[in-house]
């Protein structure tokens, strides 16, 4: 069983994510979240996932400064991002930041089925 | 440059069918009414500025967070009405940013509810709108361009300020 963080300023889009992990076939995980990147980086700090699944766009600390705070304290964890925005700029801004993938809202299960079977 | 009506029409498609589980349907030639109870924005500034306005009536929007939180009819609170038509600026919005020169910024939804309220986006002016029907209601998609040179102008205010009674 691996350890998912969530990281979504929307509860429903949490919910969501969580929906489409199960739709997935990841329901076997063990699945927390965050309300946005603060919460993110001290839940990753204290609960330690293996994969972390943010919004890009999130008041008090973003999905990219999230990411490039782990990366800069040496945190190596899979990370992706799941957001409305995906353009080819903020895709090639998150590979070069270190994130495995980018999701982008609307999405589906086999959207998720792809990117995350090779991080579980 | 805009986003054209075919453009709004298959991404609000994607975020229904997907996220809400429901088939919308857009009633062509229909324009988004002027009175509304709920309204739901993001704004883009940068390479290109603009807003996107998404507006409802509250049963409606109950019916979308009900939806979106998998919840049953009636409980839905006014916290989780707030996220779940944020959300759904925020999914429409940043869409439709992809689809516009960049580079540009997203910025957090804001929501507003209640029967007499007035929104203005001054220097803009309405690009592109779209009614759609869902089976309990009707919602509306709204495009503001805001002009290059950030100037208000009367006829533009106006036109920014259709469909958000």
């Amino acid at each position: 069983m691996k350890k998912i963080l969530v990281v979504d300023d929307s509860k429903a889009m949490r919910m969501i994510v969580r929906r489409t992990l199960r739709q997935a076939g990841f329901d076997g995980n063990d699945v927390q979240e965050a309300g946005d990147g603060v919460e993110a980086l001290a839940a990753v700090q204290s609960w330690g996932p293996d994969l972390v699944l943010s919004d890009w766009n999130m008041p008090n600390m973003s999905g990219i400064e999230l990411l490039r705070a782990m990366r800069g304290g040496g945190d190596k964890r899979a990370f992706g991002f799941v957001t409305s925005e995906s353009t080819p700029e903020m895709r090639k801004l998150a590979a070069d930041s270190g994130a495995l993938f980018l999701i982008a809202k609307p999405f589906d299960e086999d959207t998720f089925r792809t990117a995350l079977q090779p991080v579980l | 440059m805009e986003p054209s009506l075919d453009d709004i029409y298959s991404l609000t498609q994607q975020v229904c069918d997907s996220v809400l589980g429901m088939s919308a349907e857009l009633l062509e030639g229909s324009p988004v009414p002027v009175r509304t109870e709920v309204m739901a924005c993001v704004q883009i500034t940068g390479a290109w500025q603009g807003a996107v306005v998404v507006t409802c009536a509250r049963a409606v929007a109950e019916a979308i967070t009900e939806a979106m939180f998998a919840m049953d009819p009636g409980t839905t609170s006014a916290e989780e009405l707030d996220d779940a038509m944020g959300e759904m600026a925020n999914m429409i919005g940043g869409n439709i940013k992809g689809l516009m020169p960049g580079p540009s910024q997203l910025s957090l939804p804001t929501v507003a509810e209640g029967t007499d309220f007035s929104a203005a986006f001054p220097g803009s002016q309405l690009a592109v709108e779209a009614l759609f029907a869902l089976e309990m209601g009707t919602f509306g998609i709204q495009v503001l361009r805001q002009d290059a040179d950030g100037h208000m102008h009367a006829h533009d205010r106006s036109a920014a300020a259709a469909g958000l009674g």
